[in-house]
Formats: structure tokens, C-alpha cells, sequence
């Protein structure tokens, strides 16, 4: 049987109720016992019932002692294990124990008492007394009637002689016997003798007998032959008494006849009637006596007996008041048990607890109310988990879409700075970095610190237009020069506002349009140089056929004047001519074809192109030093025109430092000129850097290189890097000039990779 | 059976003496003879002052003997091959004195008597002479066997609370152990 099982087994009423009227039967039954024992001997009271009843005491006392024993237990055990609500429990069962255990010892004490009192006033001593003179009474006058006839009897066994005994002799005893008779009232005189002196056992036969007249009732003759027998086989006085059917009985007093040799020859019998009121009161009083003396003598076991069952009641109550207070205990606290052990249940987060109302009453309800709370909670708790599953949903989304943003931020050429709102640079992406040379590191700096560098000071108009109160943007060109070159920045700034209005921080966004506005001024360069050209071009060959034919004309002319024209008129188209090739470059430049990109090995190109200086620098101890990196990616790109670039990058070079017959640089060190080849493989290009050790250009003069007619070498067009940079412009990447160390120029050019 | 006879019949067997159990109260004493098993019985230790004085009260006071014939057995419970039972009874006539006595057999009675001496009354009660037992199948010679006796006295004077235990319900107890020889 599982102990639920078993629990409800015990819960159910019906058992309860077959319970509770077994019990009020077996008291009734107890009950019913004792009334029936006054039916019962004393011997059978004690001898039955007490030894019945003792095992069942014993067996039920075992029960008892097990239940508390085993329910004690419990309790101890539980109050050690710290389970809830045990010492509640302990309390309520020890309450409960109290209440039916001391009462019912009481009573069993009390009890048990009053039993043993009420047995000692039962055999009280006057009533001993009275009995015991009553039937001293009877006796004393049942024995003086016997001593009576003992003496009749004595007087005739002597006067009577025996050898007239022992020969029967019947007239020879008759005299004496009528005479002794005469005397007596209501009595009896029988003699017998023995035929066979010495026999055993004896045998009498009746010598004669003789009533007195006043004898109520028909006479019996020879009835005293037994105790004759008897009186004659012992030799001595013998006395009884023998009930007669009519009533009342007869008192007898046998004395032996001895002969001369001392044998018993036969036997005097004596008898005396008592009436039956006389004998029935007697008896009676002989009766009582005895059934007294035989009570007081089984007083101990009469009163086991009654304290066996006193205590077989007081046990059964015993057990089922202590079951019952136990039970009672265990209704009581196992639904707050289980109350309690499911808020535990429920507080480690085993919201599915339900617990079972074993009842209707507060309990049951409050075990519902439980059971609502328990489902209310796991409701709850799957909603919490459904919500807390799409906010982590949102927040991976938001995540994603943050790494998505931070990633474009990352890659786009437009700055972006954040500033909380207390100013501090919250966030910076590579383009800004960059853009402003500033490191990770002023994450969480002050801008206005940041902003501080010389190089940056034009950012702080920007800085303050977003702190200004009101502002909601403000949007600015600015351009700073670091290390020697100008970058041309777009700057907007974006106040972020709060829900109240307050000022979060801004977003400061930077645009570097240096190479639109450069592409702006190779635009209106373009355009000037077509103009130039068309403008110029057009009047050079009048001019030159103007000069040509001033000099036929004067071809003629005398040889001073002659000699004049010539030299106007060569000179004229010596600079015609100059102009003509001048125009030439412009229209070149106003004219160049876009690039025809195909994929290239940018290392091969490099190779082929400096292969053409090869003859040149073997006479002069400059050298060209090729830096080329391993692999290189592929890049689209026109191979003519990236070739005219690196010829004129290193052209330059060779020129700055001297020519190809350059000695070594005032420094000591040999002239050289290093190409190298790199990949920027995080922003996908590839560099292309052309580096010399020769004097180096000013920083002030290093934007303006690139500007068309702009020459720091006092001839040429100055159209030369003007050109590079639109060719690479077109390519899609960049150019810039730096300063060598610890003495030159370097320049960089970074194309896009394939 | 006179006691002659009884001291003859002992002498015929007295290689089958039974060993007598010791520290009995009631002293048990087997007998075998022609092939069956009597056994007398000794109680007179309960003989008391307090059953006198009982008996002089009037009371029917009752030996009560149970007596069974046995074959030990050494991992199984002895065997009872017989048993009887003898009551012996006395009650003194508190009117006149003097004592009736009785003894029943299986309770049937098969003596009745009056005495009036008080030894009379207590070998009445207290010995018991030549009692046969009347196994189903006959004994085994050589085999040993032994009489257990035990004595319920009545009435009870006092409580004994193991009464209902096995040997706690009798008053006094006795056993011989014999080993079965025929001659």
C-alpha cells in the first residue's frame, strides 16, 4: 500500500465511521462484560477473563506504545531535518497528546482507585464478622447437636456389648437403644456390625434401628451404613450429615463398637433430624460464608479482572484518542505542510506545483487559492519568458543591425564622432580617426580636449554651434592642414535631443571632400586649358605666317634690316612655336581619354616600367630600389596610363635628386629611390609608393603640387602631377605627398583592389 | 493396584528408572512395566499453610494435574504421544467438618470420599499413584522418553501477569526422563 494510498484509505469516512463503531462497539461489548461478571464464578472471572484480557492489554498497550513511539519519532525526525512547519506540528501533537493521554491516565488512576477502595469496603471487616458469626452460629449448633449424638452414641457403644454386636443379636442391643431413645426427640439410633471384622474396605450390616416417634418423615433405614463403614474401617468417631429428599437432613454421629481386643466389631449411628427451615437457613448461611470467603480470597484476581477490563477500555480510548489526535494533528498541519513545501517548491522556481485540496473547509480553499497563485505565476512566467525571448530576439536584432551600422560606419570615408552630453567623445569611427589623426585612445575624452590640437582648431566653431542651447544643427566647411597638407572637410553637427528636450549629445559628421574639390579645380583647370588652347591656339598661326611672311618680305630688304627681321621674325616663331606646344600640353589635358580598366599585376607593371631606367642609372650611383610586395592583388586599372604615372613619379624623383648622375646627398648618403608595393587589405587597396632622399618639398608648397601650371622646378607645364593625379582621380583611388625620413618626398598611391 | 504390587512391578523394571528431572516441585516418577508406562505424581511442596487455611474457609480447592508422555526431539518440538489429566479435589465442610475429597480421571470421577484428617487431605491431593498412559502406538525400547506433569492449582489467590504464556498458566511443574526398556 503506497502512502498515498494509504492516506486515503485512512481519509475516508466511511472507514472512519466503521472505525469509531467497531470502537463503541468493543466498549460496548467491554461494558456489557462487565455486567455479565457478577454471572461469572470467581475461579472463571480470573482464570478466563483475566488471562484472556492480559494478552489483549499487553498487545494493545504495544500499539499504544508503538503509535507515540513511531509518531514521537517523526516528530524528532522532522524538527532535525528542519522540515516546515514541524515544530507547529510537534506543538499541535504534544497539545493534542496532552489533552487525551493525561485525562485518560487520570481516569484510569482514579479509576482503578475507587475499584481497589470500593473492593476493600466490599471485604470490609464487619462484614466478615457478620458472616463469620452467622455460620458460627449454624456451625456451633449443627456441632452441638453432633456432640449430642456423639455422646448418645458413645453411651450405647459402651453399654451395649459387643460380642452381642458382633452376633447381631438384635434383642440384646434393642433395651438399651429404646431407653436412649426415650430420651432423644426427632432422631434416629441405628447399630451395625461388621460380619467380617479386620475387611477392607469394611462392610457393615444394620444390627437394628429405632426412630423416636416425633420423626417427621419416613424413617431410612440403614441409610447411616456408609458412615458406619466408615467408622468401623477407622476406628474412630465419625460425624455427617446427609440431606433428606423431603427436606431438612440428618445430623449423624457414628462411634466404633470395639471388642475386648480393641477391634472394630461394629458401629453405634446416632442421627438427629434438622427441619428443612433450620437446615435451609444453614446452608444459606453456610453459603454465603463460603461464597464471601471464596470472593475476599479471589479479591486480587476479582479485581484484576475488573482493572483488566478498566484498562482495556482505557487503552482502546487511549488509542483512538491518540490516533485520533494524531490524525487530527497530521489534517491539520499536512495541508500547510504542503502548503508550505509547494511555496518552496514554487520559490525555486517549480511553478507546475499544484497541490490537492483534501478538503472543503478554509484549508481546502486556501489550497486553491494556492493552486490560482501557482497557475497565475506560471502565466506570468510564460509570458516573462516570451517576452524575455523577443526582447533578446530585439536585442540580437538591434545587435546585428548595430554591428551592420558600426561595420558601414567603419567602411564609409565619412567621419563620424558622437558626443554624450556632457561632450565627451562617446564614439569615433576609422573614417574620423583618420580624417583627423586622433587615435581610439580619446574614446571618452572631452572633444573640446581632443579639439584642442593645433590642426583641429578649426573643428571648434563646430564644437560650439552643438553646445550652443537651441541649436539643433549646424552645418560647416572647414579645412585643416596636418602634416603639411590641407583636407578640405564637410562638418555638420546633429544635437541629439531628449524626450523632455534635454540635450543627450551630439553627432559630429565629417566629409572629406578634399578630392571633389580638387577634382572641382582639375574641372576648371580643364576648362581654362581648352579655353587657353582654343583662345591661344587659334591666333598662333596667323601670327607665325605673319612673321614668315615679314620675313620673305624683307628677304629683300637691306642686310641690317634684313638681318633685324630675321632675327624679330625667328624669334617670333621660335615662341609661336613654344606657345604651340604649350597649347599642345593643355589640350592634352583638357583632352586625355578616360581609362580603359582591365585587371592587372600592379608588381609586373612596376617592373616593366622601371626596366626603361635601367640603361639610364647605371652611370651614377643612384639607385632605384624596388620594395614590391608578395601577393599582391590584382587591380583594374589602365596600365598605360598608371605607367605614365609612375614615370612621372620618378621623374620627379630622379630630378630632385639631381639626375641620373647625381652624386651623393649632402648627407652622405647614396642617392636612391624606392618603389614599393603594399596591400591594405582591410580597406582594400593597394599602395603604391614612389620615395626618394633628395631635398624634399616645403610643406606649404606640397597641396599645391598637384595644381596644374604649378612647378617648384621654374619650366615645364607643371602639368605633369596635375595629369597623375587625374589619371589616379579616374581610377578611383588617391594621391597623396608626404615627407620622406629623414630627408625627401615620398608619394603615395592607393588604387582600389580588384 | 496395592503398593506392594507397585514396589514389585518397580523392582521388575528398576533398569528403566527414569532419571527425575531436577529442581521440580512436583516430583514425577516413571514407571514401565510390561510394555506400558505409569507415572506417579508428588505435589506435596504446595501442601501450604495458606491451602489449609483456604480449605478450612470452605472453599473447593482443585490439583489439577496434566500429565503427558513425550519423545524429545532435537530440532523438532517433543512429541506428546499421551496424555491424561486428574483433578483432585477437596472441600471441608465448614457446619461439621470434616472433608469430602473427589478425583476425576479425564474428567470423569472415579473416586469420591470424606475425610476428616488433614493429612488425609493432603496426600489426596498432593500424590498421585500408578497413572497409566495409553499411547496410540507403543513405544520404542531403547528409545528416551520422558512425563511432563504440571499442576494448576484452584482457586487462585493470586495474579500472574505471564499466566497466558506458555507454562505461565500452571501452578508448579515436573518432568522424568526415562529410556524405554522391556523385559
Amino acid at each position: 500500500m503506497t502512502p498515498d494510498t494509504r492516506r486515503r484509505f485512512l481519509d475516508n469516512p466511511r472507514v472512519l465511521t466503521l472505525a469509531a463503531v467497531l470502537l463503541v462497539g468493543v466498549l460496548a461489548g467491554l461494558f456489557w462484560l462487565s455486567g455479565q461478571t457478577v454471572n461469572i464464578a470467581p475461579q472463571q472471572l480470573s482464570a478466563v477473563l483475566l488471562y484472556t484480557l492480559l494478552p489483549v492489554n499487553l498487545v494493545l498497550l504495544l500499539a499504544l506504545v508503538f503509535v507515540l513511539a513511531r509518531n514521537l519519532l517523526k516528530l524528532w525526525v522532522e524538527q532535525r531535518q528542519a522540515r516546515p512547519f514541524a515544530r507547529f506540528r510537534a506543538k499541535l501533537v504534544g497539545a493534542l497528546l496532552a489533552m487525551t493521554i493525561l485525562p485518560a491516565v487520570l481516569v484510569l488512576v482514579s479509576g482503578s482507585e475507587i475499584l481497589r477502595s470500593s473492593a476493600d469496603r466490599w471485604f470490609s471487616q464487619p462484614v466478615t464478622e457478620v458472616l463469620t458469626g452467622a455460620k458460627e452460629i449454624a456451625s456451633r449448633y449443627y456441632r452441638d447437636q453432633l456432640d449430642q449424638m456423639m455422646l448418645r452414641a458413645r453411651k450405647l457403644a459402651r453399654v451395649v456389648p459387643a460380642p452381642t454386636i458382633a452376633a447381631g443379636d438384635e434383642t440384646g442391643v434393642t433395651p438399651a437403644m429404646k431407653e436412649e431413645l426415650s430420651t432423644l426427640s426427632a432422631s434416629v439410633i441405628e447399630i451395625y456390625r461388621q460380619p467380617t471384622p479386620g475387611s477392607v474396605p469394611a462392610a457393615v450390616v444394620l444390627v437394628t434401628a429405632a426412630e423416636t416417634p416425633s420423626l417427621p418423615i419416613d424413617r431410612v433405614r440403614a441409610s447411616g451404613d456408609v458412615l458406619a463403614a466408615r467408622t468401623v474401617e477407622t476406628r474412630t468417631d465419625q460425624t455427617a450429615r446427609d440431606v433428606v429428599l423431603a427436606g431438612g437432613l440428618l445430623l449423624r454421629a457414628a462411634t466404633p463398637v470395639l471388642d475386648a481386643d480393641g477391634r472394630a466389631v461394629g458401629a453405634v449411628v446416632v442421627s438427629k433430624y434438622i427441619d428443612g427451615e433450620l437446615e435451609s437457613a444453614a446452608a444459606r448461611t453456610e453459603a454465603n460464608y463460603e461464597q464471601y470467603i471464596g470472593l475476599r480470597s479471589q479479591k486480587v484476581p476479582i479485581l484484576a479482572s475488573y482493572l483488566t477490563i478498566f484498562l482495556t477500555s482505557t487503552l482502546l480510548t487511549l488509542i483512538a484518542a491518540t490516533w485520533l489526535g494524531l490524525y487530527l494533528a497530521k489534517r491539520i498541519t499536512r495541508p500547510v505542510q504542503q502548503l508550505a513545501e509547494g511555496a518552496r517548491a514554487i520559490g525555486a522556481g517549480h511553478l507546475e506545483v499544484r497541490l490537492e485540496a483534501e478538503t472543503s473547509d478554509e484549508l481546502g480553499s486556501l489550497v486553491e487559492a494556492f493552486n490560482m497563485m501557482a497557475a497565475e505565476l506560471q502565466m506570468n512566467r510564460a509570458k516573462l519568458e516570451q517576452s524575455r525571448q523577443d526582447l533578446e530576439q530585439k536585442n540580437i536584432e538591434v545587435d546585428e543591425r548595430r554591428r551592420y551600422i558600426e561595420t558601414i560606419l567603419e567602411r564609409v570615408a565619412t567621419g563620424v564622432i558622437s558626443l554624450d552630453a556632457a561632450g565627451r567623445i562617446s564614439t569615433m569611427n576609422g573614417a574620423a580617426e583618420r580624417l583627423l589623426g586622433i587615435e581610439a585612445s580619446s574614446l571618452g575624452k572631452p572633444a573640446q580636449d581632443v579639439f584642442a590640437r593645433e590642426d583641429l582648431r578649426a573643428l571648434a566653431p563646430l564644437l560650439e554651434a552643438v553646445g550652443r542651447p537651441g541649436e539643433r544643427g549646424f552645418v560647416q566647411e572647414v579645412t585643416l592642414t596636418r602634416e603639411g597638407r590641407e583636407i578640405n572637410l564637410a562638418t555638420a553637427g546633429t544635437v541629439m535631443a531628449g524626450g523632455a528636450g534635454t540635450v543627450e549629445g551630439a553627432v559630429l559628421v565629417l566629409d572629406d571632400v578634399t578630392p571633389l574639390i580638387r577634382a572641382q579645380r582639375v574641372a576648371a583647370w580643364r576648362d581654362v586649358a581648352r579655353r587657353l588652347a582654343h583662345e591661344i591656339k587659334n591666333p598662333l598661326t596667323p601670327i607665325q605666317l605673319s612673321a614668315e611672311r615679314m620675313r620673305r618680305h624683307f628677304s629683300g630688304a637691306a642686310p641690317q634690316t634684313q638681318a633685324l627681321v630675321g632675327e624679330c621674325t625667328d624669334a617670333i616663331i621660335t615662341e609661336v612655336e613654344a606657345l604651340k606646344g604649350l597649347v599642345d600640353e593643355f589640350a592634352q589635358f583638357a583632352r586625355m581619354r578616360g581609362p580603359r580598366m582591365v585587371p592587372t599585376d600592379v608588381n609586373q607593371l612596376i617592373e616593366d616600367t622601371l626596366s626603361l631606367y635601367a640603361g639610364v642609372l647605371q652611370r651614377g650611383t643612384l639607385r632605384i630600389e624596388r620594395q614590391l610586395a608578395t601577393e599582391l592583388p590584382a587591380v583594374r586599372l589602365d596600365a598605360e596610363q598608371i605607367r605614365q604615372v609612375v614615370i612621372n613619379l620618378v621623374d620627379n624623383a630622379l630630378e630632385a635628386l639631381g639626375g641620373p648622375d647625381a652624386g651623393p646627398r649632402p648627407s652622405g648618403e647614396q642617392p636612391m629611390i624606392i618603389v614599393l608595393t603594399m596591400h591594405d587589405a582591410r580597406n582594400s587597396l593597394v599602395r603604391l609608393v614612389v620615395s626618394d632622399n633628395g631635398p624634399g618639398v616645403p610643406a606649404a608648397d606640397r597641396d599645391k603640387l598637384f595644381m596644374p601650371y604649378y612647378s617648384t622646378k621654374g619650366r615645364g607645364s607643371g602639368l605633369g602631377l596635375a595629369i597623375v593625379r587625374r589619371i589616379i582621380v579616374e581610377h578611383g583611388g588617391g594621391i597623396e605627398v608626404s615627407e620622406a625620413q629623414p630627408a625627401g618626398t615620398t608619394f603615395t598611391v592607393e588604387l582600389p583592389a580588384a | 493396584m496395592t503398593h506392594r504390587r507397585v514396589a514389585a512391578v518397580v523392582a521388575c523394571v528398576v533398569s528403566a528408572v527414569a532419571v527425575l528431572a531436577a529442581a521440580a516441585d512436583v516430583k514425577v516418577t516413571p514407571v514401565v512395566n510390561k510394555g506400558n508406562v505409569f507415572a506417579s505424581f508428588n505435589a506435596s511442596e504446595h501442601w501450604t499453610a495458606n491451602l489449609r487455611e483456604q480449605l478450612q474457609t470452605g472453599q473447593l480447592v482443585t490439583f489439577d494435574y496434566q500429565a503427558e508422555l513425550h519423545r524429545p526431539s532435537t530440532f523438532w518440538p517433543d512429541a506428546v504421544l499421551a496424555r491424561t489429566s486428574i483433578a483432585a479435589a477437596a472441600k471441608f465442610d465448614t457446619l461439621i467438618g470434616g472433608y469430602t475429597v473427589t478425583r476425576q480421571r479425564d474428567g470423569r470421577v472415579v473416586r469420591a470420599e470424606r475425610v476428616s484428617q488433614d493429612n488425609e487431605v493432603r496426600d489426596w491431593l498432593t500424590i498421585v499413584d500408578q497413572i497409566q498412559f495409553e499411547p496410540e502406538s507403543p513405544l520404542k525400547v531403547n528409545n528416551e522418553y520422558y512425563v511432563y506433569v504440571r499442576l494448576v492449582i484452584t482457586p487462585r489467590r493470586d495474579v500472574s501477569l505471564f499466566a497466558f504464556l506458555p507454562g505461565g498458566g500452571h501452578d508448579g511443574s515436573g518432568r522424568a526422563d526415562f529410556t524405554f526398556i522391556l523385559r
